[in-house]
C-alpha cells in the first residue's frame, strides 16, 4: 500500500526554505518522503509526552528531522484528540500527515 | 594501565541524560542557593555523581579529573552551553533555570516520575539539601578533601593528593550499574526535540497549523 502525503504550512515552508539552502538536504527530504509514502512504519520512532501521538524520522547523520503522523494509525490509537487536525475528516487512512521538517546545524 | 575505549565516553542516549539531570541540578540548586559560577555547579555535579557511582547507581555520566581547582570536567561546559544557547538555563544573575526551562522539566514529568529514575533524582535532591546553600570555597575546600577510589589502581585517596590528569569519578557502564535512569527511545527521540529551543518551536508552531489551516497533498515527483 502506498501513502498519500499531507503537510501543513509549516512543513511546506521549511522544506522549501531549507530545499533552497542545500541541494542534499532537498534530494535527502524528498528521499524521506518516498520512504514514508511506501512504508512511515519502517525506521522511525514514536514520540511521547507532548508530543505523542506523532512520529520522526532522521536522516543526514540524525540533522535532518521530520515530525509527521500516519492517519490510520493516529485513528486506530486515539490519537487524533492529541493531533487534533482541523482536516482530519478529508483526509483518507493511508496518509502520512508531515508536521515539521527540521534540520539541526549540530549534534549533542 | 587501564584500556582506553569508546566505553569510556558519554554516547548520544547519556549525553541527553546528561543534560536533563544537569537542568533538573540546576533547578533544585536554586531552591536552596545561588549557583554563582560555573565552579560550584562543577563541584555540585561531582559530589553527585561520585554518591551515585560508590552505591553503583547510574545517572551522571561525566568524566571528572583531577585539575587546578580540583575536581574538574569540560564536559559540564559543553551541556551548560547547550542549555543556555536552547534558553533553558540563564547566567545573567547566577545560573539558574529560565521560564522556558523550567516549562520543559514540567513536561518531563512522567519521565522524572518513573520508579527507576526517581532513585537517581532522589541522590541529587540529597545533595542539593546538604551543599547548595554553601559558599564556593566551601565546596572546593570538601571537594579536595573528599576521598575517591582511584582508578585503575582500585586504591582510596583525598582528591587533593591525587596528580593532575587522573582520573577521579568516571561513568558506570550498564553492567557495573546496580540502578540507572531509565530512558526509552520514545522519550531520548522526544527530548531531541524538547531541548532543541528552534526545533521544539518550529513543532509546535506546525501543530497550530494543523489544528487550524487545512494541509496541502504533496505530490513527490514535483518536488
Amino acid at each position: 500500500m502506498r501513502y498519500e502525503l499531507y503537510e501543513t504550512e509549516n512543513a511546506e515552508k521549511n522544506r522549501k526554505k531549507l530545499g533552497k539552502k542545500d541541494a542534499r538536504i532537498k534530494d535527502n527530504i524528498k528521499k524521506a518522503y518516498e520512504r514514508l509514502s511506501q512504508d512511515p512504519y519502517s525506521s522511525t520512532t514514536f514520540l511521547t509526552g507532548t508530543l505523542r501521538g506523532k512520529r520522526k524520522i532522521r536522516l543526514m547523520g540524525k540533522k535532518l528531522r521530520i515530525t509527521f503522523a500516519i492517519c490510520e494509525e493516529c485513528r486506530r490509537l486515539g490519537h487524533t484528540a492529541f493531533n487534533n487536525c482541523v482536516d482530519c475528516e478529508h483526509i483518507p487512512n493511508n496518509a502520512v500527515k508531515i508536521f515539521d521538517v527540521f534540520f539541526r546545524g549540530r549534534g549533542y | 594501565m587501564e584500556e582506553i575505549t569508546e566505553e569510556r565516553f558519554r554516547n548520544p542516549e547519556e549525553a541527553i541524560i546528561d543534560k536533563v539531570l544537569l537542568l533538573y541540578f540546576i533547578k533544585k540548586a536554586e531552591e536552596k542557593g545561588k549557583i554563582w559560577g560555573i565552579t560550584k555547579l562543577m563541584k555540585l555535579v561531582f559530589f553527585g555523581e561520585r554518591e551515585m557511582v560508590k552505591d553503583r547507581v547510574k545517572g551522571f555520566n561525566y568524566k571528572f579529573y583531577r585539575w587546578h581547582l580540583g575536581p574538574f570536567t569540560p564536559q559540564i561546559y559543553e551541556d551548560l552551553e547547550f542549555l543556555i544557547e536552547n534558553e533553558l538555563v540563564t547566567e545573567r544573575e547566577g545560573i539558574e533555570t529560565t521560564d522556558h526551562g523550567e516549562a520543559i522539566l514540567s513536561e518531563l514529568d512522567d519521565l522524572l516520575k518513573l520508579k527507576e529514575n526517581k532513585a537517581v533524582l532522589e541522590y541529587i535532591d540529597r545533595l542539593v539539601d546538604r551543599y547548595a546553600s554553601e559558599g564556593t570555597g566551601e565546596l572546593m575546600k570538601a571537594a579536595y578533601e573528599s576521598e575517591v577510589e582511584l582508578i585503575p589502581f582500585k586504591i582510596k585517596a583525598r582528591v587533593r593528593d591525587v596528580p593532575a590528569g587522573y582520573d577521579l569519578v568516571t561513568k558506570l557502564s550498564e553492567t557495573e550499574a546496580r540502578e540507572a535512569f531509565e530512558i526509552d527511545d520514545a522519550w531520548l527521540e522526544t527530548l531531541d526535540i524538547l531541548l532543541d529551543r528552534h526545533a521544539y518551536e518550529s513543532l509546535k508552531e506546525a501543530m497550530e497549523s494543523a489544528r487550524t489551516r487545512a494541509s496541502k497533498r504533496v505530490i513527490i515527483d514535483n518536488l
